[in-house]
């Protein structure tokens, strides 16, 4: 099966303070005390986590405006 | 036969097992804590699935759990999973075990799904041994008025069966149980919701995969402001 | 909001009052059900509606004398609904129900006397509650006076056929029983409550005078209760006759069971109803003539005639508000969704979203034939979701942002005209008339420093109306107090507004001071002479903004100046008090933006012709719409630039603040001779923004200023940024305070930055140890 977190095959995008590749690892993120862990791609040398557009707005809003309203 | 439709679904257990229910393992421990049980004690774990607590029990805990499931196959494919775990086919409003037998009894997210929940627990109330411990955890209804009396018709998920607080505590009361603590954990509710939004990418997208109305847009499904509890009841000492 | 004010809340919206057929019925039949069903052609379901409060509806389906088109709305759009006739077609085509099956018995036993009609209804009541009846006839056959009505229209089968039901529910007939004082005495000695059926022309002769208390039928004689209708009376009404016997049934039933006769009985037989039902736009229509006056309607002109029905109902404020059209019910049940906070799982539906989408503007109020205030229970729901630490965050969020803005040093300033030290004038332009016209308030200023003595000073803020339309007392009352105290630095002067909500805040939240619209101040003050532009070719329609609905000073006002301008005018439907809402008050739009576009297209679509807003945040919003609207200063002075005004785009938040902000910085240089603020290290970073990533931001409520922090952090902080090897431009990310936003962009040569998207999330991601 699937998940929708899957993140894709070919990523363009790479860090720019390393100049590494993105590999998919384990995420923490937090909203109003509550936390979720989810893959993410990161920057396979310093860990900096890439949060694609369609998550930010997707998802992710639909979590945060549950965990708002209760 | 009750067929919970929800919970059987594949989509509702990680690879481990685990069945994805508000708060996860982590109100298991909770509620045993609190009950502080001795090593060895024997507790039934009532709609057990694969057996994920069970086995969580018997390693964290040492407690000779047994679990129980009305499901054709979760238990099947437990034991497959973790062969030798003690996992048995029954319904709660007919346990297989004898009188006053357990020192406690766990059932999670489960009372709201029984058909006959009263009966549910004068059969929880009987295999326990005085002094033995329930603890409940599930759904209910935070709204302000809400039927009392709990629908008979066949329950697809827990949503269905959520009562309001006060018919809950009377229900566990009336089965002969002292209630020694009631905790909210509403907000396990929003998290589950949010684990399932980030596995499957939306709720909308949840209830379709797995072939159940979505409960915005079915009538019949609409629990008035959800929310979860934890409850610690216990059978007197001296045995009524 | 407690059960009581609850109550009072519900009781007050008139929805769910019965139409006027029902409540003039003495039995209160559900004739506008009835009246539909017939108009589906749907006999069956007809049916079954009468017989939901009917007595044998095969008989009082034929007979009725149908006192309900008395009262039926439509006799004032031609005839009234010809029910009674709608009635006997449907009865006359149709069977009776399903047996009824006979119900577990009390153990009490009543007897009910003779078998007109109105005993029948008793029996028939009594048997349903479960007693034990018996019911004695003096004659071979059941009916009483029935028997002598046409048998046209009322055939001896039909009667027979429709009182078996007694028997089949297990009441036990007696015929051909003497009714004589002697078998009467022994009758009231064996049966614990007693019914004397009054149908007769020649009464049932008890041996004693019997005076039924017209109210519950009961008599002086415990356990007797009496009523029903003699043919020959003047008053005679087959309806009556079966409501006397259903009274009488229900005293019997209390007095039985030993409870109160008369307790609660208040809607028993006819009663005004407080339901509303809107003519406007209903034609008149004669009643449809059957072709056979004596047989009745074919079943075609029933139903042609059950079309003519209104369906009366009032929803006179969902009609015109799409918030309350949107969630698909009426303020009565609004009242109780908030009382509950009911809400559905997982879905969007909360009762949250509901409270926080109401404008506020009080249109439904005024609409309303019982003054049912939606901004009132909403209003008073934030609050409450205040206090109780349960209002979203982020519903608010990005008006408060803006409010704080505008009370921010980047934009408050508060002076005394140059020369004084005192001021006898106060001008508030507001922040959103700043935001988008900066020069007019400038022109505004200069205008009213010159034509009013004693020293004019100039005050640049937001009045703190988001906090206040957001339930956040606590903030709205801090900042009234800040103004309040710089107000009476100032010389407490006459406050001139030229936002009519700051109007209204400054009015309530400050009674001591004396606050005064633009408008009434340039009437009298009369207008400009030089430099006027040309006014619109074509008659324009006037958008009162919501807040001046019940100020119709400053509403003439503005029209006056409107004669002075030459404009012409051509009145919405919908204005003066009966304005409507532009989707920006009450927070609307921050709330719930779907809705608030709703409510703007009904808006634009009111009148062809081009709009004149006189508030600022009114002109954006229809402009935004895509409607042509000027603003009335447009026509007092010159705008800036030589584009048509009606033509002029809403500039967007991140606009209005760059407006604010300049406009600041003018008025210290120009009029103060001040130096002007530094500006930030951020502010400095010039963007290249396309107009299409201009409307994304804004739709996703990003301001270029969070973008150039984003940017500003990236270079100055070492922040984090990624690289797209495809096409080489970069992605970075920032946390000013409680959102992430993602600016995707590529350095210019100029050092500029040409931005490409932009998305923001209030998750955060939790670095790692």
């Amino acid at each position: 099966m699937r998940k929708m977190t899957d993140p894709p095959e070919k990523v363009d995008w790479k860090c720019a303070r390393c100049g590494e590749t993105l590999e998919p690892g384990k995420v923490t993120v937090a909203y109003m005390k509550s936390r979720f862990t989810v893959d993410l791609m990161k920057c396979s040398e310093c860990g900096l986590v890439f949060i694609p557009e369609d998550l930010a707005t997707g998802k992710m809003a639909e979590v945060e405006k549950i965990l708002e309203d209760k | 036969m009750t067929v919970c439709r929800l919970y059987d679904h594949p989509e509702m257990h990680a690879a481990t097992g685990e069945t994805i229910r508000p708060g996860g393992l982590t109100l298991t421990d909770r509620a045993m804590r609190l009950c502080n049980f001795s090593r060895g004690a024997r507790i039934l774990d009532v709609g057990c699935g694969m057996g994920a607590t069970v086995a969580h029990l018997q390693q964290e805990f040492h407690i000779r759990a047994v679990g129980l499931d009305p499901s054709p196959s979760l238990p099947t494919q437990g034991t497959r999973l973790r062969p030798g775990l003690p996992l048995l086919r029954g319904r709660a409003e007919a346990l297989p075990v004898g009188n006053r037998k357990m020192d406690g009894m766990i059932c999670e997210c489960v009372l709201s799904l029984v058909e006959d929940p009263p009966r549910a627990l004068s059969e929880y109330y009987r295999v326990l041994s005085p002094g033995g411990r329930l603890m409940l955890s599930d759904i209910y209804s935070k709204a302000f008025e809400v039927q009392t009396m709990i629908s008979k018709r066949a329950k697809t998920s827990c949503l269905d069966g959520a009562v309001s607080r006060k018919s809950i505590i009377e229900m566990v009361s009336s089965a002969g149980f002292r209630i020694l603590l009631w905790e909210d954990h509403t907000r396990l509710l929003a998290e589950l919701a949010a684990r399932l939004i980030f596995e499957h990418g939306s709720l909308a997208d949840f209830w379709q995969r797995i072939g159940l109305p979505s409960p915005e847009t079915s009538d019949e499904t609409v629990c008035s402001k959800p929310g979860y509890y934890l409850m610690i009841a216990q059978k007197g000492e001296t045995n009524e | 909001m407690d059960q009581q004010e609850l109550r009072k809340l519900e009781h007050q919206c008139i929805q769910e009052e019965p139409p006027w057929c029902t409540a003039t019925c003495p039995i209160h039949v559900d004739a506008r059900g009835f009246v539909k069903q017939v108009r589906k052609g749907d006999w069956t379901g007809a049916r079954k509606i009468l017989a939901k409060t009917m007595p044998f509806p095969g008989i009082l389906g034929r007979i009725c004398d149908h006192p309900c088109q008395d009262r039926c709305i439509r006799n004032r759009a031609g005839d009234a609904i010809a029910v009674g006739a709608l009635e006997r077609t449907c009865v006359e085509s149709t069977h009776p129900g399903k047996k009824v099956p006979p119900l577990p018995k009390q153990d009490k036993s009543v007897a009910v006397l003779g078998s007109g009609f109105s005993s029948l209804t008793a029996a028939w009541d009594l048997i349903r509650k479960g007693y034990t009846v018996t019911l004695f006839e003096s004659e071979n056959r059941l009916g009483g006076s029935l028997r002598y009505i046409d048998p046209g229209l009322l055939p001896g089968e039909v009667i027979d056929q429709e009182t078996d039901i007694l028997t089949d529910a297990g009441v036990t007939i007696e015929t051909e029983h003497p009714l004589n004082p002697d078998t009467i005495r022994g009758i009231l000695e064996n049966f614990d409550a007693v019914y004397l059926g009054l149908d007769t022309e020649k009464p049932i002769d008890t041996g004693f005078a019997v005076a039924p208390d017209p109210f519950t039928g009961s008599t002086e004689l415990t356990g007797l209760f009496t009523g029903g209708s003699a043919p020959e009376k003047a008053d005679f009404s087959p309806v009556n006759m079966a409501a006397q016997g259903r009274w009488a049934a229900t005293s019997m039933d209390r007095y039985l069971q030993n409870v109160s006769l008369s307790a609660g009985r208040e809607k028993e037989g006819s009663y005004d109803t407080r339901l509303f039902t809107s003519l406007e736009g209903v034609e008149s229509r004669p009643a449809v003539d059957p072709a056979d006056p004596k047989k009745g309607y074919t079943g075609e002109e029933a139903v042609q005639e059950a079309g003519r029905c209104l369906q009366c109902e009032c929803l006179e404020c969902v009609k015109i508000c799409p918030y309350l059209a949107h969630y698909r019910g009426y303020p009565r049940k609004y009242a109780r969704e908030i009382y509950n906070n009911a809400s559905i799982v997982m879905g969007e539906r909360k009762a949250n979203t509901m409270i926080n989408t109401c404008s506020l503007c009080r249109l439904c109020e005024t609409i309303c034939p019982e003054d049912f205030s939606m901004a009132g229970l909403c209003h008073e729901a934030r609050t409450d979701m205040i206090q109780k630490d349960r209002m979203p965050p982020s519903a608010h969020e990005f008006a408060l942002q803006d409010m704080d803005f505008s009370n921010s040093d980047k934009f408050a300033l508060a002076r005394h005209q140059p020369g004084f030290d005192t001021s006898t004038h106060l001008f508030y332009p507001g922040c959103h008339l700043s935001g988008t016209a900066p020069e007019h308030v400038f022109s505004a200023y200069s205008y009213l420093s010159d034509q009013l003595s004693g020293g004019v000073g100039l005050m640049l803020g937001c009045c703190g109306a988001p906090a206040w339309w957001s339930g956040r007392e606590a903030r709205f009352q801090e900042i009234l107090g800040e103004f309040k105290t710089r107000w009476t630095e100032m010389g407490t002067p006459r406050i001139i507004t030229a936002c009519t909500s700051c109007h209204q805040m400054f009015s309530e939240g400050l009674p001591e001071a004396e606050v005064i619209s633009l408008w009434e101040v340039l009437e009298k003050a009369g207008l400009p002479e030089k430099n006027r532009p040309e006014p619109p070719k074509t008659p324009v329609a006037v958008i009162d903004p919501c807040t001046v609905r019940h100020k119709p000073k400053i509403r003439t006002s503005a029209r006056r100046l409107l004669e002075a301008l030459n404009i012409k005018v051509d009145e919405l439907k919908f204005s003066g008090e009966l304005t409507e809402c532009c989707g920006f008050g009450g927070l609307m739009g921050n709330a719930n933006p779907p809705v608030a576009r709703k409510v703007l297209e009904r808006r634009v679509q009111q009148s062809p012709r081009d709009y004149l807003a006189y508030c600022g945040m009114c002109r954006d919003r229809l402009a935004h719409a895509g409607k042509r609207t000027v603003h009335l200063l447009d026509f007092i002075w010159k705008p800036e630039t030589a584009i048509d005004p009606a033509e002029r785009e809403d500039p967007g938040f991140s606009y209005r603040h760059e407006n604010r902000a300049r406009l600041k910085n003018r008025f210290l240089r120009e009029v103060w001779k001040e130096r002007t603020r530094e500006m930030e290290a951020y502010e400095k970073i010039a963007l290249d923004i396309p107009k299409a990533v201009r409307e994304r931001l804004e739709s996703r409520r990003i301001l270029t200023e969070d973008v150039q922090k984003v940017l500003h952090h990236v270079h100055e902080a070492k922040g984090p940024v990624f690289e797209n090897s495809e096409t080489g431009r970069y992605l970075a990310y920032y946390r000013p305070v409680k959102v992430t936003f993602w600016v995707e962009y590529t350095p210019q040569h100029d050092g500029s930055f040409l931005i490409h998207n932009a998305y923001s999330h209030r998750m955060e991601i939790i670095e790692e140890p």
